[in-house]
């Protein structure tokens, strides 16, 4: 339970900070932060055993993040940009590009291409799901306005 | 507005979107929205490291280009030009009100160095427990987390490459977390990595691939290319750190 706590606080800090770096503005900074809390959290609760993050978990996250920024972007009237690049933060696999980094360096070559791929193929599956949920929500916008008129 | 004002109101809002990293659609349907509210028919087209747009009015064919030496994230901008673009969609504000408006955005308020160095030093200091760091490895992260906000400093004064800055990062953070990993006896890789997360270029890689899957295959590919030079200058310098360090046979 407490290390639960200590994660929800971890990935909280974890999307605030690099939003900083990135110069987000004050309004949204603390929305940002929940929003990168909640796909972290989504990530970890399909297995909790573990924090190197599988390619479904991280899809999961991203799914989450997504949803997340599109519907905080109506609410606050910014881009849904703001709240979904903090959000994928914790999500982005540090983990394996350590690891990747660490074959490298022990001249582990094999080792280290197939870290390689691995950790594109998560950063690819960040961006497909970032992609599925935009195309969701543009496609439920554009119904919405066929019908209304 | 006559027709050339209308197209330097759509350069101008262009140029500072792809400027402060937004996606190419993203600034190719804000220059048309601005022109379609003028009644005007125009074609943009947008790379990243340039803005061509071509407008068909009374005065005949119009065409401006612009070119963008260099790209940073700032989201403040991305979220103000998107109002303003609204705004300009909703009311037609006359020219000057609307360049008004781009001046006050150019000059808002960016955080300030401490407040960036500091937040360089809390992404290091989380990032090393998130990926299963003890206390000692975590607080060593945060100085070279410092460390890298002051090169951040330093280079955004202007360098001629634009690659420089992550070398160096790259390199010092290897340095520094084999100097920690000697001295606290901590594990340096996660020192390391913790620490450059700062300088991982996430944003580009993300914003790359949501390029290719819209069809900008130029700009995706350009800014997916750039992403990856980036991680490989990165591992580039810790790497030559590492195996300067590990040659001495202090590690």
């Amino acid at each position: 339970m407490v290390l639960f706590l200590e994660y929800v606080g971890l990935s909280f800090l974890g999307s605030i900070a690099p939003a900083i770096v990135l110069n987000i503005e004050k309004r949204p900074l603390v929305w940002a932060g929940l929003g990168g809390m909640l796909g972290f959290l989504t990530a970890l609760i399909l297995n909790p055993q573990s924090l190197a993050f599988s390619i479904s978990q991280i899809f999961a996250g991203t799914l989450v993040v997504g949803t997340y920024s599109e519907i905080m972007a109506k609410r606050l009237k910014a881009p849904a940009t703001v709240f979904a690049i903090p959000g994928i933060f914790p999500l982005v696999p540090g983990i394996t590009a350590y690891k990747t980094i660490q074959a490298l360096a022990g001249n582990q070559t094999r080792e280290a291409t197939s870290l390689a791929i691995e950790t594109i193929s998560k950063a690819f599956s960040i961006a497909f799901g970032m992609m599925l949920v935009t195309a969701l929500f543009r496609a439920i916008r554009k119904a919405r306005k066929g019908i209304k008129p | 507005m006559d027709q050339k004002q209308i197209l330097d109101v759509a350069i101008r809002a262009g140029t500072m979107l792809l400027r402060n990293g937004a996606e190419i659609y993203r600034v190719e349907d804000t220059m048309n929205r601005i022109c379609r509210s003028y009644g005007l028919s125009c074609e943009a087209f947008v790379l990243p490291t340039g803005v061509f747009i071509s407008v068909e009015g009374e005065s005949g064919i119009t065409t401006h280009v612009k070119r963008i030496p260099s790209r940073t994230v700032d989201l403040t901008r991305i979220s103000q030009i998107n109002n303003l673009s609204r705004i300009i969609e909703r009311e037609k504000p006359d020219y000057d009100a609307i360049i008004k408006e781009f001046d006050s955005i150019s000059n808002a308020r960016k955080y300030s160095n401490f407040t960036v160095s500091f937040a360089y030093a809390l992404t290091a200091f989380v990032y090393v427990l998130l990926f299963g760091g003890s206390l000692m490895e975590s607080l060593s992260a945060v100085i070279v987390g410092v460390f890298l906000g002051f090169l951040r400093i330093l280079f955004t004064k202007g360098s001629s490459f634009p690659f420089i800055e992550y070398f160096v990062g790259g390199f010092a953070s290897g340095i520094l977390g084999s100097v920690f990993a000697l001295l606290f006896r901590v594990n340096p890789y996660l020192v390391i990595i913790g620490a450059v997360t700062n300088l991982v270029p996430g944003v580009a890689l993300t914003n790359g691939i949501r390029d290719l899957l819209h069809g900008d295959s130029v700009s995706g590919l350009t800014r997916l290319g750039e992403a990856i030079m980036m991680v490989l200058v990165i591992a580039a310098g810790t790497g030559i750190a590492l195996a300067f360090w590990n040659a001495g046979g202090l590690i």
